[in-house]
């Protein structure tokens, strides 16, 4: 089987990149990490390496063509492999061979296997079942790919029951990481009573070799090269850990105003525009109002001098195809609810759509990130340096409070926060997020400011 | 009784020979001096304008349909225009005679008919019923656009525009028309003139005017009711069923006296010697002359006669003798009425099938010209005054023209909102159809209710069976909830085959005879389409009424009676009419190919009908007494493998009083959570043992729903349930293709898709004839099939070993098949 190559996402906003040069040509041996060919962006020129060692067996774009990313450039592969089913649909290219005249060799089979009469034999497609599939979509759980015990091997509910149940079980962290899909655990972890723990994970572009010893495991494996957005997260990340004294506090505060004043808003006249302030938002106005009073955690930290900040410039946490990108929200602490919330709008969309400016990005002062939507009940958020401060929120849950001798149960919302314990001591630190708790449990009140 | 009459062989095997009576052919003979005192004068006139009327009115239609414009008035009609121009001394002679109590029927060549009998209406209403009519007709409706034109100097002459403005209106498919559009030129009609619905199909209007003279019978109401309809409808099996109908020997055998005899119906053949193209006399029939046919009807011969309807006092004479005949109880009658039309079939109609010369040799003889010169000839009037009635008519005919085709006098119904849906059922409960007290010969404590009541109400007693013999059954849960109504309504009857002493075949009526007069309850000769099509005249006249047919295969006899009468008349009357018509069918089983079937999908796919099948005896005395306090047609099927079973499923039985089920909602039979199976009919009883084998050896738990109706259905019951489950088998008797379950089976995909965790499955009875009775457990469904289907196609069952195909490959080896 060829291994293809695609055309890499040189940058967040990069969506084609023109091939310069062919350094290798066809026929040619290859070596893993040999460069391929010069590829050029507005930016940068850089080079293709390729993945594997073998031949190159056909390029599918000629010099000078511009190839939007993520496209499949070249195959490589053993020689006489005919890797015609790989050449791209409807890529524009100045090759004629290439001309989209024809349809694409790999289509024609599978064509001809759905309009075959004998359709009741097996058909390789393996379906999920409607129910199964909004199951694992409540759930945050892919359900490609499981073993299905319905007819024909199609996936159905019980499939899906049966794998959330052997889900092992995860630290919060841990659970965070695995579900963004960038990382695999393994069936047993070394946490307490087996949890894994983030550390036990590995990344998921990484080879199994001693965990997949079938032959054919390769095609279950997708190796996606460390690039872009990832590669910055992994560096910055790794960073964070490594140059800076990490401590976490963790508090729950009373979401009953929250949970009011968000449904009081929900049902607002249209007009108003306030329909779709999140919890979120509401936690941003009410960081954004805390904030100021405790300026030692809305601070930069760069080596030699802490620079503290009136101004509340808030990074958010936002989770993208891409990977995790952190947009500011300037001026917060100005900004009123709905105003808040549009700007949270408007940058997350603007991540999602890989359209956000260096400006969206940069200047944060504090950052707030949530896991709350995804169930986790608590977690220890990552610095974001030179910031000194990063607020985690989690779900909301029942905690039994104890009301004039009788146990009630109060909506909570779970809040964890991480500092760098180089600059900011314990104390203040709790005293901040007590502050916050209170302020998110009179969030009418606070209104008012 | 019928045993009274004795069949004595050393009688019936005597050597004799049968004489039969004449038939009078064409026996009028003119005389115009006694014309004149008979008629006077005025009357004479009436006559010639009356025709005069129809000839303006049908040469306007027949310009706008070919030249698209009349007298100026441009207009595109793009329906339908079967006109009668050379006909119109038939028409107003018959009408002539008739009283406005008098009903007609027609066919889809009636406008000459409606304008004739609603003119001879109007001339003898008084102003004050005219006035009633048409202020309170649609409530007064096309009266307010007439008013806005009609230039008339007296009551009668406002009607007249009301009468042609409400045909034309209709005609041309306008809210303000008799009809609000909904019957068009082919089915007008306006039952306060005594005009009754027109019928386009063939025929048609036969065995439901038949009904209507049942109906007049059965209620004692005043005046005959004449099936005006075509010599090629003698060609149609439904005529001669309506003529056996009419003409049983029990009206006056077995029927009480005072009811007054046989329905008074003239089968009044208006004879224009074509059907379409083909000429029944010479080509397409072998009757020769048409009223022959009485002779082999009954020994009067239907009193048949050959009429010259080119003559409109010959009509008219032979009307009022004839009516005579009727009010003795002697019918019924039978008309061969001699005509002609001019005019083509239809607008289409280039007329290869005649010839000219005999088209002119009719034109000679055109009753308009030759009534005139009669009129002048003895003295009555001149060309003056007739010019100047014609002159009137036609300026009458104009300005409702003019009305007619304008779209903002005579707009169309609203589309945009569901106006036809809201024609299509009178969704009403009514105790009585009329005052009065029911006729019954003995207290209904007294009847075979003494029996029923004091058997076991629930067929099972600490979970174990009661004795069959003492339990409350699902027939005579059926015969309680007929009899209740048998007793509340004065103008509820009963009758199909055998439905008298034997009770119906399957024993359903028994105890029915001995409470209730022959005219409530009687046996029918087997004439399916009668059957369907007296009881869909009956109950359009404003009576209640259940027919009954034996097998439900039998439907097929009474195809077009079920389709296009029962279903149609409410909604293309809109509402004018309600059709309290309950048709009892039974589905067979053991009796092969043609007694068998399940034929719940055929009426489903027919718009107008309301559709049961009850499966338990608590819902076959609730679903049945819904039925009949209802105003709707509704097709109840019965099933006869339930017929001797007791209530086994709902709690507490089947109750001694009154109690109705709620329209179109499905029975849960048994609570589960993994899946979920629907059923129609008496699969019901297989299913649930599927959920037993299901529950025991794999631990599901079934959710039953019976879906026991068929039309209306609400789905929300089914819906929450496959929301719950995920997955869904439906099952019936009714065969696989093509079965009504498909139909539920295509909304439960689209209304509960993202909670199905598998494809919506059908069971269904094989695409096969169903063969002999040792032979069925290979063609209804049963328990496996239901497990196995569920195995194959929805979720696998642990170690389940199947006994039958079910598999998709079978699905698509027996569609390519087509078995």
């Amino acid at each position: 089987m060829a291994t293809v190559v695609t055309m890499p996402r040189l940058g967040n906003t990069v969506e084609s990149s023109i091939i310069v040069r062919w350094i290798k040509q066809k026929g040619e041996t290859v070596a893993e990490g040999e460069a391929l060919c010069e590829v050029e962006t507005d930016k940068a020129t850089l080079e293709v390496p390729s993945p594997v060692s073998s031949t190159l067996l056909e390029m599918f774009f000629a010099e000078g063509d511009d190839v939007p990313v993520m496209t499949t450039i070249a195959a490589i592969g053993a020689p006489g492999e005919n890797v015609e089913s790989l050449r791209p649909g409807g890529a524009v290219s100045a090759v004629p061979a290439a001309a989209p005249a024809e349809p694409p060799a790999g289509r024609q089979p599978a064509a001809e296997q759905s309009s075959a009469p004998a359709a009741g034999a097996e058909v390789p497609v393996v379906g999920v079942s409607p129910r199964a599939r909004s199951l694992a979509k409540q759930k945050g759980f892919d359900p490609v790919g499981l073993a299905g015990s319905g007819p024909g091997g199609r996936v159905i509910e019980r499939d899906v029951l049966a794998a959330l149940a052997a889900r092992p079980r995860m630290t919060p962290l841990a659970q965070a990481m695995v579900s963004k899909g960038e990382f695999v655990a393994p069936p047993k972890g070394s946490g307490a009573g087996g949890r894994i723990t983030s550390k036990d994970l590995s990344p998921a572009a990484a080879p199994l070799p001693a965990a997949m010893p079938q032959p054919g495991a390769e095609d279950e494996v997708e190796v996606v090269p460390v690039r872009g957005v990832r590669k910055v997260i992994a560096e910055r990340m790794l960073a964070s850990m490594q140059t800076t004294a990490q401590l976490t506090l963790n508090t729950s505060a009373d979401a009953r105003a929250l949970l009011a004043y968000r449904k009081r808003l929900k049902n607002s006249p249209e007009a108003l525009g306030l329909q779709k302030v999140t919890i979120n938002d509401l936690v941003h106005f009410a960081v954004s109002r805390t904030l100021p009073l405790f300026r030692d955690l809305n601070a930069l930290f760069e080596g030699d001098q802490i620079s503290l900040y009136r101004a509340v410039n808030l990074g958010f946490a936002v989770d993208t195809p891409r990977g995790l990108i952190v947009p500011v929200i300037r001026r917060a602490d100005r900004l009123s609810l709905r105003q808040l919330a549009a700007e949270a709008s408007r940058l997350a969309a603007a991540c999602q759509d890989g359209k956000a400016s260096p400006d969206d990005l940069s200047g944060g002062t504090f950052t707030v990130t949530n896991l709350g939507s995804l169930g986790i009940e608590s977690f220890t958020p990552v610095l974001n340096p030179p910031q000194v401060a990063i607020l985690g929120v989690s779900s909301i849950n029942l905690k039994p409070v104890e009301v004039d001798g009788q146990v009630e149960f109060v909506p909570h919302l779970g809040l964890s926060l991480t500092i760098n314990h180089q600059v900011v001591d314990g104390a203040p630190a709790a005293h901040f997020l007590q502050a916050l708790g209170q302020n998110l449990a009179q969030l009418d009140v606070l209104l008012a400011l | 009784m019928t045993k009274s009459i004795l069949i004595d062989p050393s009688d019936v095997r005597k050597r004799t020979v049968l004489k039969s009576v004449e038939i009078p052919i064409n026996d009028y003979v003119p005389d115009p001096a006694l014309e004149a005192a008979r008629y006077r004068r005025e009357n004479l006139l009436r006559i010639f304008r009356d025709m005069a009327y129809i000839r303006e009115f049908e040469t306007m239609l027949d310009r706008i349909k070919k030249e698209g414009v009349y007298e100026g008035i441009e207009y595109n009609h793009k329906g339908p225009a079967h006109l009668s121009i050379g006909q119109e001394a038939a028409a107003v002679g018959m009408a002539y005679n008739l009283t406005p109590e008098d009903f007609i029927f027609g066919s889809h060549r009636s406008h000459g008919e409606i304008l004739a009998k609603s003119l001879s209406a109007i001339h003898q209403m008084f102003d004050d019923e005219l006035t009633e009519i048409m202020a309170n007709y649609m409530d007064g409706k096309p009266l307010r656009v007439v008013e806005t034109f009609s230039k008339h100097t007296n009551m009668k002459e406002l009607a007249v525009d009301y009468a042609l403005y409400g045909t034309l209106a209709e005609i041309f498919g306008r809210d303000a028309g008799f009809n609000r559009g909904m019957g068009g030129s082919m089915h007008a009609f306006f039952p306060p003139f005594g005009v009754m619905p027109n019928n386009a199909i063939v025929g048609g209007a036969a065995d439901i005017a038949v009904g209507g003279a049942l109906y007049k019978r059965v209620n004692r109401k005043p005046g005959i009711v004449v099936a005006n309809i075509g010599d090629a409808s003698m060609g149609c099996g439904p005529v001669w069923e309506a003529m056996m109908f009419a003409a049983m020997d029990q009206y006056r055998t077995l029927w009480d006296k005072e009811i007054g005899g046989a329905p008074p119906i003239i089968f009044n053949f208006m004879n224009n010697f074509y059907g379409m193209g083909g000429q029944t006399m010479g080509e397409t029939m072998g009757f020769g002359i048409l009223a022959r046919v009485g002779l082999g009807v009954n020994p009067e011969a239907m009193h048949a006669e050959r009429v010259d309807g080119y003559n409109p006092l010959a009509v008219a004479d032979a009307i009022a003798r004839k009516k005579k005949v009727l009010e003795a109880g002697d019918g019924p009658v039978l008309l061969d009425t001699v005509t002609y039309r001019f005019a083509g079939h239809s607008p289409s109609d280039a007329s290869s099938y005649r010839d000219k010369t005999e088209v002119d040799l009719w034109r000679v003889q055109d009753s308009l010209v030759s009534y005139r010169e009669y009129l002048k000839e003895n003295g009555h009037a001149d060309d003056a005054q007739l010019d100047a009635i014609q002159a009137e008519i036609k300026e009458r005919i104009i300005k409702v023209t003019q009305a007619a085709v304008s779209l903002e006098l005579s707009p169309r119904v609203d589309t945009s909102v569901d106006t036809i849906g809201g024609m299509m059922f009178s969704n009403q409960f009514k105790d009585r159809m009329a005052d009065g007290t029911p006729e019954v010969l003995i207290p209904k404590d007294e009847s075979r209710l003494k029996t029923t009541l004091a058997k076991h109400r629930f067929g099972l007693k600490d979970g174990k069976p009661l004795p069959r013999l003492q339990c409350l059954t699902y027939a005579e849960a059926l015969f309680e909830a007929m009899i209740h109504r048998f007793y509340e309504d004065p103008t509820m009857i009963a009758y199909g085959e055998e439905n008298r002493d034997w009770g119906g075949a399957f024993g359903v009526y028994r105890g029915l005879t001995e409470c209730l007069p022959y005219h409530r309850l009687f046996n029918s000769p087997i004439s399916e389409g009668a059957i369907v099509g007296t009881a869909v005249g009956y109950a359009l006249c404003g009576g209640r009424v259940v027919a009954e047919l034996m097998y439900c295969d039998f439907m097929g006899r009474a195809g077009d009676e079920i389709f296009n009468q029962m279903s149609k008349w409410q909604a293309m009357s809109a509402g004018v009419l309600q059709m309290p018509l309950v048709l009892r069918v039974s589905v067979g089983a053991k009796y092969g190919a043609q007694h068998s079937q399940d034929w719940t999908s055929i009426v489903a796919h027919i718009p107008g009908l309301k559709v049961m099948f009850p499966a338990t005896p608590y819902d076959a005395k609730g679903m049945l007494n819904l039925a009949l306090r209802g105003t709707d047609p509704v097709v109840f099927f019965e099933s006869q493998r339930l017929y001797p079973e007791p209530e086994i499923l709902v709690e507490g039985g089947v109750p001694t009083e009154y109690y109705e089920v709620e329209m179109g909602e499905p029975a849960l039979r048994r609570e589960g959570s993994d899946i979920t199976i629907v059923t129609i009919g008496a699969t019901l009883y297989r299913a649930l043992e599927a959920a037993d084998e299901l529950q025991a050896r794999y631990g599901l738990s079934c959710e039953v729903i019976d879906a026991r109706f068929i039309n209306p259905l609400n789905y929300d019951k089914i819906l929450a349930s496959v929301r719950k489950t995920g997955k869904v088998v439906l099952a019936s008797d009714a065969s696989e293709r093509g079965s009504f379950l498909h139909t539920i089976a295509s909304n439960i995909s689209q209304l509960a898709f993202d909670f199905l965790d598998g494809p919506v499955a059908v069971v269904g009875a094989r695409n096969w004839i169903t063969p002999a009775a040792e032979l069925e457990d290979a063609f209804f469904p049963q328990k496996e099939w239901i497990i196995d289907t569920i195995h194959e196609r929805v979720l696998p069952l642990p170690g389940h070993q199947v006994t039958t195909v079910q598999t998709n490959d079978e699905i698509l080896r027996r569609y390519r098949l087509g078995v």
